[in-house]
């Protein structure tokens, strides 16, 4: 069938793209799922969530808040704090997720950082059929999560050695995330307040309820920053065009 | 919408939430550990090696040193 044709040389052309990407979350996906091990959970707990939130760094701090007493509004925050960006991804692929039918829903579904650098960045070979180029880098990305979460929560019992310490990985992942962030941003001072104001509300707070004080105190005193830029803004205007004697 | 700077420091310091500085090991295993993956994240520029070196340098010091 012509159909099939198209998709499977759509899969051919996209598998090569999601090579690197297969490294790098069977890893994570790996480690993701031995931890999850170490914190009791059965293998099915790691494999139905790394298929339904497909969050990666999220689903370590989901699996630590499932271990901890119940608490869905920090839940909900730290998941959308966490995700926001991918309202970002969401805009930047309105047109390319156009007329894509049945795959609409799954593609904005599985959309995850790497998934989104390839989609932005690289176009099908001439004559490959782009939906269903996009379809398999999607779901090729999210298998890759899923099949690594799942063989690590099986893992975990033949493991040959302690897997103390093991939950270092999420701390080194988040490490290597916020050095990306800083060497990659100008303005350095959200992250500055990001770290302050996450030590203050810890210090204030303990370790079991600091997430959302931290989070609000992060927006307040970001809202608050930007409020005074831009009241400096106006401001300044006046001053450098040099046609204003301000009252003070 | 905070920025992301800021929600990735969150994350960073919510890793270390349960690290007591004042007692026991003092946070050396780990204030190690992070100084490593710092070290190897700005060397290589790999999220692969620095995750995993600074992981096994961790089980390593938690296993043997610091029992």
């Amino acid at each position: 069938m012509a159909g099939d044709r198209k998709a499977l040389a759509a899969l051919k052309a996209a598998f090569p793209y999601t090579i690197p990407i297969f490294a790098g979350f069977w890893f994570l996906g790996l480690t993701y799922g031995i931890y999850m091990h170490a914190l009791g959970f059965s293998w099915i707990y790691p494999t139905i969530m790394a298929a339904a939130i497909f969050g990666g760094s999220l689903e370590f701090v989901i699996a630590g808040m499932l271990a901890s007493p119940f608490a869905p509004l920090a839940v909900l925050s730290v998941t959308l704090a966490v995700q926001a960006r991918h309202i970002f991804y969401g805009i930047a692929m309105l047109k390319r997720y156009e007329g894509t039918g049945w795959m609409r829903p799954y593609l904005i579904f599985g959309m995850c950082d790497e998934t989104f650098s390839i989609l932005a960045s690289k176009e099908p070979p001439e004559g490959v059929d782009r939906n269903w180029s996009m379809f398999w880098v999607t779901l090729l990305d999210h298998s890759y999560w899923v099949t690594g979460a799942a063989l690590g929560g099986l893992a975990g019992d033949i493991v040959p050695f302690s897997m103390e310490g093991l939950s270092f990985a999420m701390t080194a992942l988040f490490i290597t995330i916020l050095i990306d962030q800083v060497q990659k941003e100008h303005d350095h001072m959200p992250t500055i307040v990001g770290v302050v104001a996450s030590i203050v509300a810890l210090a204030l707070f303990g370790a079991d309820s600091f997430m959302l004080p931290a989070l609000l105190m992060i927006v307040a005193t970001l809202m608050l920053r930007q409020k005074r830029q831009e009241r400096a803004d106006v401001a300044d205007r006046p001053k450098e065009q040099g046609d204003c004697v301000c009252d003070r | 919408m905070p920025s992301p700077g800021a929600i990735f420091a969150l994350l960073a310091i919510y890793c270390f939430k349960d690290v007591d500085f004042l007692a026991g090991t003092h946070g050396v295993p780990e204030l190690l550990a992070a100084a490593a993956v710092v070290g190897l994240h700005l060397w290589k520029h790999s999220m692969l090696i620095s995750v995993a070196g600074g992981t096994i340098l961790y089980m390593v010091i938690v296993q043997c040193g610091f029992a």
